[in-house]
């Protein structure tokens, strides 16, 4: 048995227990807090707040001489009365609010009586909305419910995007009354219209794909034809034609580019049998979408060996030739949202005609319907223009920055396991940066004539920004460890350490006290 | 003695007390059955567009075993992978990831393929398949970041990608060894039922789902998703807690059960189904019978608000476009 412990001896030991905390108090702990704590950057989130904010506020561009957006509804009642008309008002009202643009618009419903017939209105203005006059009517008449246009005052968007646009998708729904609410107020389906189109994105690539068919049991002209040389450098003529028209067109001012593929411009099918060559059977539209869940057309894109970190946004177009025998249907087109477009030659195939779908596809997978303007003698169809794509992308934009932070926001603050690298910080910082920048010159009197580009740039930017900070790698959820996982952890790796600390302190601390006494 | 044994017993209870507080954090996240519903209505009211429309449909397939005789949970994800291509996925829309290739395995008596039935009529493993992750590449980690797509751009093709949008209706079909409220990966790492919970948080903040159709193979399916509280979730399990799924039937001659039960009958289904079917969720679910699957499939719908009879079974497994027809105009 061992001695008593000499003086040295309980010096040491006391000077061991306490080095041992030491240690353990100033360097293991604060390690080990610094190494499992999730590192969460502070984000600005009462900024995001603030954005949020000012887009419903309508970014300061409600001026008394803004644009208004003109309405057409065609009711056919023989009384309408105020319950009704504060519904269509409403609905009106919620309709611009949700539209993309409508920070730019304020509603504003009057009288007017222009024509024999007579026509009643609603006096209101949406943001300060008065007592409805009660309007009644009788057998026969007509209501309409729109608001003075002003072409001449500058720094307007061009009325006849939202006048032709509203009245094309209210007007033609001539339905009974209950019908026309819920035309107004499937705001879904007016957005969704809009969305269809591709948002602004870095570049757009157009890919061409001609689409033959082959017969294999009998050898058609048509095939022959376009397995020529001759027919398929036509058909890339052709579409690097179409392309060299779209890139200096109005489109080239709202991307910053659209490519074109020449390589990738030709495809073949060889089973006769194929559901692409039994198209002209059935050319309905379930049966031309289903077509493409069978026919997987890789985007030219996945074609390159070295994957693209930037890769641009691809629109298919393809021109398919059915087998020739029997098809005697004419030309047929369709188009998918954000995907693109498909032209079925008919009897005849034509490149031009073919090619001239293409380019109008084109334009309606990137901008709103094509809308009607009503010049008071005729009714035409017209295209956005430049200007007013970019003003809607810049507004798709802006909001989409704001959903996008929004989103952050919450994700952050309510799953705390989250990590938020720096780099999420700083992403977001730009996207605030670049918001305010497009903000500022959205406001300038004369946007119309600035380089809209230059306040779309800014758009895009933060909504990119936005979008890599959501999508960051680095901003991963740690994941859930189960209690039981961490006592077998941790337990015989601090139990060794912690056991034989506590019971040299204690003793100290025993040894200290008897001293005392 | 009785001083050492108060020493350990502080020490336990310091261990304790430290590591408490990390899971009671978490587990304070899951939300109560009041706040959870008006967490969905708050959510639902603030995407006006999660209605019963999609306009693309995407499918996620994981056998998340290693090893031969797990043969049945890659046939189960390549019968899966089948079905959904039959009905119109195209494979640029479907993520596939296998954890082994038991197709080349040196034990295989077939090499080169995989079978689900003992009749080996079917080849799942034919020359059309796309497995866009296989092997050790299926991690935990893997499946998380494609589901978030929290992915590394520059190095990730897009066709690895799950590249959807808010139109999106997304079928996650999960096969291999589970337990309570855990999934086994590889035989090495285990993915939570609150870590899969979480991911669907974000995808619907990030507006990567319209609907999403969770369906899990695995012992104690049920458990699986449990914690889930994001919107527009239906989610199927085979078996509920403290309970077994079971393998259908074994090929002799390959040597190992080639199919699990749920997934079988799901397959016997599903078979009846073509693209223009007017099938619904709802006959599916009528259709699992305890006898047969030797365990208790569960449904969960408290997450999903359309009624299940008129959600049709293409809405999930097979593939929708939507198509404009070109209307001949005068444009400018």
């Amino acid at each position: 048995m061992l001695g008593p412990e000499s003086a040295e001896a309980l010096v040491l030991r006391r000077k061991v227990v306490l080095s041992f905390w030491a240690v353990f108090v100033i360097l293991g702990l604060p390690l080990w807090i610094h190494t499992t704590t999730i590192h969460r950057a502070p984000l600005p989130l009462s900024a995001v707040k603030v954005l949020d904010d000012e887009l419903k506020d309508g970014l300061g561009l409600h001026r008394d001489d803004g644009p208004r957006l003109r309405v057409s509804i065609e009711v056919k009642e023989s009384c309408l009365v105020r319950t009704t008309t504060d519904e269509i008002r409403q609905e009106l009202e919620r309709l611009v609010r949700s539209d993309v643009a409508s920070p730019l618009f304020r509603l504003e419903l009057v009288h007017r009586q222009e024509s024999s017939l007579p026509r009643y209105g609603l006096d209101c203005i949406a943001s300060n909305s008065t007592p409805l006059p009660k309007t009644t009517m009788s057998d026969g008449d007509e209501i309409t419910v729109y608001i003075p246009t002003n072409n001449s005052s500058p720094g307007i968007i061009a009325t006849g995007l939202y006048d032709a646009f509203m009245a094309d998708y209210l007007f033609f729904n001539k339905h009974d009354l209950g019908s026309n609410i819920q035309a107004v107020s499937d705001t879904t389906g007016i957005v969704s219209t809009m969305h269809r189109g591709a948002t602004y994105a870095d570049a757009i690539h157009l890919s061409f794909t001609l689409l033959i068919a082959l017969d294999s049991s009998s050898t058609s002209t048509r095939t022959v034809e376009a397995l020529s040389p001759t027919f398929q450098s036509e058909w890339r003529a052709h579409a690097e034609n179409v392309w060299n028209t779209l890139r200096s067109s109005e489109l080239s001012r709202y991307l910053t580019s659209v490519t074109f593929d020449t390589d990738v411009g030709f495809q073949y099918i060889t089973d006769g049998n194929s559901e692409w060559a039994r198209v002209e059977q059935d050319a309905s539209p379930d049966r031309l979408s289903i077509l493409l869940d069978t026919w997987d057309l890789q985007p030219v894109t996945l074609l390159t060996t070295t994957p693209n970190s930037s890769a641009p946004k691809v629109l298919q177009f393809v021109y398919f030739l059915p087998p020739e025998s029997g098809n005697t249907k004419p030309s047929f087109s369709f188009t998918i949202a954000n995907w693109g477009g498909v032209v079925i030659a008919g009897e005849s195939p034509d490149l031009v005609a073919a090619m001239r779908t293409f380019k109008k596809q084109v334009y309606k997978l990137m901008s709103p319907v094509a809308f009607t303007v009503n010049d008071g003698t005729k009714s035409r169809k017209v295209r956005p223009r430049a200007h007013e794509f970019a003003r809607i992308a810049t507004i798709m934009n802006l909001q989409g920055t704001v959903e996008t932070l929004s989103a952050l926001s919450r994700l952050v603050t309510s799953l705390q396991e989250m990590a938020v690298p720096s780099k999420v910080r700083e992403l977001v910082d730009n996207a605030i940066t670049e918001w305010h920048a497009a903000v500022t010159n959205i406001q300038q009197p004369d946007i119309d004539t600035l380089s809209e580009n230059r306040v779309l740039r800014h758009a895009a930017a933060a909504a990119h920004y936005a979008r890599q900070a959501i999508f960051d790698k680095d901003m991963m959820l740690n994941m859930f460890v189960p209690f039981e996982h961490k006592i077998a952890v941790y337990l015989p790796l601090l139990g060794p350490v912690i056991v034989p600390l506590i019971a040299g302190l204690r003793r100290i601390i025993i040894e200290a006290r008897r001293k005392e006494k | 003695m009785n001083e050492l044994l108060k020493i350990l017993v502080l020490a336990f209870a310091a261990c304790l007390a430290l590591l408490s507080a990390g899971v009671n954090a978490r587990e304070q996240t899951v939300l109560d059955d009041a706040t959870l519903k008006q967490f969905l209505s708050d959510q639902l009211g603030a995407r006006e567009g999660a209605t019963g429309k999609h306009a693309n449909n995407w499918a996620v397939l994981v056998s998340t075993s290693r090893f031969w005789f797990n043969y049945r949970h890659l046939a189960n994800a390549l019968s899966m992978y089948r079905t959904v291509k039959r009905l119109g996925i195209p494979d640029s829309q479907i993520i596939l990831m296998l954890a082994d290739d038991v197709a080349c395995n040196p034990r295989n008596a077939f090499p080169g393929t995989v079978y689900n039935n003992a009749d080996r009529a079917l080849d799942l493993y034919s020359n059309n398949i796309e497995v866009d992750y296989r092997g050790y590449e299926v991690t935990v980690d893997t499946f998380l970041r494609v589901l978030t797509d929290k992915i590394d751009r520059t190095t990730t093709p897009r066709s690895k990608r799950l590249l959807t949008d808010e139109h999106s209706n997304i079928f996650i079909y999960l096969t291999g060894h589970g337990g309570n409220e855990f999934l086994k990966f590889q035989d090495a790492e285990e993915v939570s039922a609150f870590d899969l919970a979480d991911a669907f948080a974000q995808m619907w903040e990030t507006k990567r789902y319209h609907e999403i159709l969770f369906m899990i193979d695995t012992c104690q399916a049920n458990t699986m998703y449990s914690k889930f509280y994001s919107p527009n979730v239906l989610a199927v399990g085979s078996s509920e807690l403290d309970e077994s799924s079971y393998s259908h039937h074994a090929d002799s001659d390959v040597g190992v059960a080639v199919i699990d039960r749920f997934t079988y009958y799901n397959l016997e289904f599903l078979e009846k189904v073509d693209k223009g079917s007017e099938l619904t969720m709802k006959d599916l679910f009528e259709s699992y019978d305890p006898v047969k699957i030797h365990s208790h499939a569960g449904v969960r719908t408290d997450l999903y608000k359309r009624n299940l009879s008129d959600v049709r079974i293409t809405d999930f497994f097979g593939n929708v476009q939507a198509v404009e027809i070109d209307e001949d105009d005068d444009d400018q």
